[in-house]
C-alpha cells in the first residue's frame, strides 16, 4: 500500500526530528555535509504563501541531501522574527530559512529587525510570481491605463498583503514611477485584501498572479478583473491578461521566494544546499507540483540571488523613503 | 438555482463511502480531543502539524483527517476549562467562567455533557446553514467593511461590563490592560515597533495562546500550589450525570441555544473573527436574557450552553467564505485552502460548480466528524474527571510541563515561555487583587481588531468619522452597543444605589 509507507515516512520524519534534538551538537566537517536533518525556518504561519513553498520544497530536498528537512513555523512581524532567529543560528548549514524580495531587501531597511543582508547567507532563489492589480468585475476602470489616468483626479484605495510587503511596494513603486498616488488600506493577507475589494471597500487590489487563477471559472467568469501583470511576457497561467509593457508601462516587478542561511555557512555547505535546490527546482516533478500553485520555477544561485537582493533593496529604498517607512 | 445535482450527491457519498475515510476521521477526531484539551496545543497547530501527513492521500481522505481535528479540536477546549479552570484555547475561556463553577459543586459531568451535547448542535446547525444558504452568507459577509468590524468589536468590547460580575471598574480595568498588552509590536497599520523594549522577538506583539495559558492556566496552579492542600483532589467527587437529563436541559433552552448558533455560525462566515468572539458574544448575550434566578457566574447551565453551541458552529460557518470565495473564514481554515491545494483543488467562488462532489463530502464529513465528536466526547468523559482524583501535588507540575509546552509550540520560540512565565505571575496577582482574567483575554483578542479596523475605516473616509453612524449596519451595531451599556450600567447603579 502505497500511500501507507509515504504516511509511515511523514511519520518517521517526525520521529528523526526528536533524535536530532537528543543527539545535541556534534562535531562534523563540512565535506560530510549533511549529516543530521535539516530546520527549515518559515518566518509565516501555515497555509500562507511562503509556507507552501517551503512544503513543497521540504520533501523532493529530503531526497536530494538525503537527510530529513524539518519545517518550523516563527511568524511573526512580516517575517523579521524567523529571519532574526536564523540570523542567530550555528552558521553550520543545519539551519536554513525562506526568505523573499520584502523579507530580505525592505524589511531591515524599514524598523530595527535583528537581521540584515550582512548577517544572512544566500543559498539559492526558489520560485517567483508576477505582481499583479486586480479591480472588481463591475468597475469602471477597464484597462492598467485607465486606472492611472483616474488616479490622476481622484483619490482612490487599494490593498493587499500588509504594510511593506512586497505587492505593497510593488504598487507603490508603479504609482511613483508614474507620478500619481493611491490610498494604500493595510490587509493582514492578500485574502483579507481580497474581501476589501470584493466588498468595495478599496478600489484596486495589488497580489501576486498566484492568487488570481482560483478566481476564475473555466469559462473565465469571475468576481474580478486582473488588469495587468508586470512581467516580462504573458503568464502562461492567465494568457487573456496583458502585461504591463503591453499597456505602454514600462514596469516589471515580481515577488520571489529562496533560502538563505545565517552568515559565515562554509562555502562548501553552500554549494552543496544550492546546487540540490538546483536539482529539485529543475525536475519536471517539481515543475507540475508548482503548476498546482502556480509559482514560476526560477533558480538563481548564491551570488545571482544576493545581486538580485541588493538590487530590488536599492529600487525600493526611494519608495520607502517617499510612504516615510524608512528606518531614522 | 439548484447548486448541487444528484450526479455530485452520489459522488460525494461514494467518495465518503470508504474505509480509510472513516479511519482518518476517527484518528483525526481522537487528535483532535488531545491537541484541543492540552492547554496551548491548539487545533489550529494540530491542523498544521498533520498537514504533511495529508499529502500522500486523496482530497476526500485528507479532508476527512483535518475535519474530524477541526470539529472535536474546537470542542476539547472546553474539557480543562470546565474541569480545571485552564481554558485550552481562547474560545474556551468563556466557557470557564461557568463550567469550573459547576465543577466545583461536583457538576463537572453534567458540564461536560451538556459542552458535548451543545457543541454537536452548534456544529450541525451551521452545517445546515452551510448546505442552504452558503451562497447567500458569503454575500452578507462582503457587507462588512472595515467600519462595521470596528463597530462590532466596540460591541464586543462593551459586553465585558455584562460579563464582569463582581466588581465593573476591574472587569474594565482587566479588559484594558488586554487591549494595552495587544498593543506590543509592530503597529499594524504603519510597521511602527510599540513598546518592543529592543526586544526582535515581541516584534509580532504578544501571542494570545502564550497569553491565554499565562494568565489561565500558570495562575491558577500558583494558586493550588499556594493552598497547600497537596495531597488531595482539586475538586469534590463528581456526579454522574443523566444524558437524558442533559438533553432535557437543552430543550428547555432551545431558544438560548438557538440564538447561539446562530451568533456562532455568523461569526464563522465573517472573514479575520473567529470562535473566542463568538463564545463572548453569546454569553453576553445569554446574560442579557438571563431570567431571576440564573447564576451566571457560579455555576449556571446556560453560560455553558450558549458559549459551546455557539462555538462550534464557527466551524461550518467558517466554510462558507472558504467554499465560496476562497477566503478563510478562521484561523483553521487558512491551513485548509492549503491542505486542498496540494490535492489540487482550488478553493474560490467555482468550488461547488466545479467540484460539487466534494462539497458535497465535506458537508457529509463535517456531519461525521460531530457524531464522532459526542461518541468518544462522552466515551471518554469518565477517564477526564478521574483526572481529577489526582492529588494536587502531581496534577500540577503535569499540568504547568503541558503550559510549557504548548507555549513553546505556538511559533517554536523559547522567548514564548519566558512569556508564559510572566503572564503566569500576572494572572496572580490579578486573581490575588480581585482582577478576573477572563475580560483580559477578550481584550487581547479584540484589541488588534478594533484598532486596524478603525484606521483602516478612518483612511478609507480621509479622516472622516462619520462613516460609523451613517453606515446602517455600523450604525445599527453601535445602537446596540448603546443599549447594552444602559442595560447594565443603568438598572445595576440604581439598584447598588438604593442598597447603600
Amino acid at each position: 500500500m502505497l500511500t501507507f509507507r509515504r504516511i509511515a515516512g511523514a511519520f518517521g520524519t517526525c520521529a528523526a526530528l526528536a533524535l536530532a534534538g537528543v543527539t545535541g551538537p556534534t562535531q562534523s566537517l563540512a565535506q560530510d555535509y549533511p549529516t543530521k536533518p535539516v530546520q527549515m525556518i518559515v518566518p509565516f504561519s501555515q497555509g500562507g504563501a511562503t509556507d507552501q513553498v517551503a512544503r513543497l520544497m521540504a520533501q523532493p530536498l529530503e531526497a536530494a541531501l538525503g537527510q530529513p528537512v524539518i519545517i518550523v513555523n516563527q511568524p511573526g512581524a512580516g517575517g523579521a522574527i524567523g529571519l532574526a532567529n536564523l540570523a542567530m543560528a550555528r552558521a553550520d548549514g543545519y539551519f536554513v530559512a525562506i526568505g523573499s524580495d520584502s523579507t530580505l531587501g525592505a524589511r531591515p531597511m524599514m524598523s530595527e529587525t535583528g537581521y540584515d543582508l550582512s548577517s544572512l547567507t544566500m543559498i539559492a532563489r526558489l520560485v517567483e510570481i508576477p505582481s499583479g492589480v486586480a479591480v472588481r468585475a463591475d468597475s469602471p476602470y477597464k484597462t492598467l491605463a485607465e486606472l492611472v489616468e483616474a488616479l490622476k483626479t481622484e483619490r482612490l484605495t487599494y490593498s493587499g498583503s500588509g504594510i511593506a510587503s512586497g505587492p505593497h511596494l510593488a504598487m507603490a513603486a508603479f504609482l511613483a514611477q508614474q507620478g500619481v498616488t493611491a490610498t494604500f488600506v493595510n490587509s493582514d493577507s492578500n485574502q483579507d485584501g481580497l474581501v476589501k475589494l470584493l466588498s468595495g471597500e478599496v478600489q484596486f487590489l495589488t497580489g501576486g498572479g498566484s492568487n488570481f487563477p482560483a478566481l476564475f471559472s473555466e469559462s473565465g467568469e469571475s468576481d474580478i478583473r486582473v488588469l495587468g501583470l508586470a512581467a516580462e511576457e504573458r503568464w502562461p497561467f492567465m494568457p487573456d491578461v496583458p502585461t504591463y509593457r503591453e499597456q505602454g508601462f514600462d514596469y516589471i516587478n515580481s515577488q520571489w521566494f529562496g533560502i538563505v542561511a545565517p552568515a559565515g555557512v562554509p562555502p562548501e555547505v553552500v554549494a552543496k544546499l544550492s546546487s540540490a535546490v538546483a536539482e529539485v527546482v529543475g525536475s519536471d516533478a517539481f515543475k507540475e507540483r508548482m503548476k498546482e500553485f502556480f509559482f514560476n520555477p526560477a533558480y538563481l544561485d548564491s551570488e545571482d540571488m544576493l545581486a538580485r537582493v541588493i538590487a530590488d533593496s536599492e529600487a525600493v529604498r526611494p519608495v520607502l523613503m517617499e510612504l516615510g517607512l524608512l528606518k531614522k | 438555482m439548484d447548486l448541487i445535482s444528484f450526479a455530485d450527491i452520489s459522488t460525494g457519498l461514494g467518495n465518503v463511502a470508504s474505509p480509510w475515510v472513516m479511519i482518518f476521521l476517527f484518528i483525526g477526531v481522537i487528535i483532535g480531543m488531545i491537541f484541543g484539551a492540552a492547554p496551548g496545543l491548539t487545533a489550529p497547530a494540530a491542523i498544521a502539524l498533520f498537514l504533511p501527513v495529508t499529502y500522500a492521500m486523496g482530497p476526500t481522505t485528507s479532508m476527512a483527517l483535518l475535519l474530524g481535528i477541526y470539529c472535536s479540536g474546537y470542542f476539547a477546549g472546553s474539557i480543562p476549562a470546565i474541569l480545571i479552570n485552564t481554558p485550552g484555547a481562547p474560545s474556551s475561556a468563556a466557557t470557564a467562567l461557568d463550567g469550573y463553577a459547576m465543577a466545583r459543586e461536583g457538576q463537572g459531568d453534567r458540564a461536560l455533557s451538556l459542552a458535548i451535547w451543545g457543541s454537536f448542535l452548534g456544529g450541525l446547525f451551521s452545517l445546515i446553514l452551510l448546505m442552504t444558504v452558503a451562497p447567500l452568507l458569503a454575500k452578507v459577509a462582503l457587507k462588512f467593511t472595515s467600519v462595521e468590524y470596528f463597530s462590532f468589536a466596540l460591541a464586543g468590547i462593551v459586553c465585558v461590563a455584562g460579563i464582569s460580575q463582581g466588581s465593573m471598574i476591574k472587569g474594565l480595568a482587566a479588559a484594558f490592560f488586554g487591549i494595552l498588552v495587544s498593543t506590543v509590536g509592530l503597529d499594524p497599520v504603519s510597521g511602527v515597533g510599540r513598546f518592543m523594549m529592543d526586544q526582535p522577538n515581541l516584534m509580532g506583539g504578544v501571542s494570545q495562546t502564550v497569553a491565554l495559558i499565562g494568565l489561565f492556566a500558570i495562575s491558577q496552579m500558583l494558586l493550588l500550589s499556594k493552598h497547600g492542600e497537596q495531597h488531595h483532589a482539586i475538586l469534590p467527587t463528581q456526579q454522574r450525570a443523566s444524558q437524558l437529563a442533559v438533553l432535557g436541559e437543552l430543550w428547555r433552552n432551545r431558544w438560548l441555544s438557538l440564538r447561539s448558533a446562530v451568533i456562532g455560525s455568523m461569526v464563522g462566515v465573517l472573514p479575520g473573527t473567529g470562535p473566542a468572539i463568538a463564545s463572548w458574544l453569546s454569553y453576553s448575550d445569554a446574560i442579557r436574557t438571563a431570567r431571576p434566578g440564573d447564576r451566571f457566574g457560579k455555576g449556571e447551565a446556560k453560560g455553558v450552553i450558549a458559549c459551546e453551541v455557539s462555538n462550534n458552529a464557527v466551524t461550518g460557518g467558517a466554510m462558507v467564505p472558504l467554499l465560496t470565495l476562497g477566503i478563510p473564514g478562521d484561523p483553521v481554515t487558512a491551513v485548509l485552502i492549503g491542505a486542498l491545494m496540494i490535492q489540487g483543488v482550488h478553493t474560490g467562488p467555482f468550488l461547488i460548480q466545479q467540484d460539487g462532489g466534494l462539497f458535497v463530502s465535506i458537508l457529509v464529513l463535517l456531519f461525521l466528524s460531530n457524531v464522532l465528536m459526542v461518541v468518544v466526547g462522552l466515551s471518554g468523559r469518565g477517564l477526564m474527571s478521574r483526572v481529577l482524583n489526582l492529588p494536587a501535588a502531581f496534577l500540577v507540575p503535569a499540568i504547568c510541563l503541558t503550559a510549557v509546552i504548548g507555549a513553546f509550540s505556538v511559533s517554536n520560540n523559547a522567548f514564548d515561555v519566558r512569556l508564559l512565565l510572566i503572564f503566569g505571575l500576572v494572572g496572580y496577582a490579578m486573581l490575588r487583587l480581585g482582577f478576573p482574567p477572563a475580560p483580559a483575554v477578550l481584550g487581547i483578542v479584540l484589541g488588534p481588531i478594533l484598532e486596524k479596523n478603525l484606521r483602516n475605516a478612518l483612511t478609507v473616509s480621509d479622516m472622516d468619522p462619520s462613516v460609523f453612524v451613517l453606515r446602517p449596519i455600523s450604525a445599527g451595531a453601535l445602537l446596540v452597543t448603546v443599549g447594552l451599556l444602559y442595560l447594565w450600567l443603568g438598572p445595576r447603579r440604581r439598584s447598588e444605589a438604593s442598597k447603600t
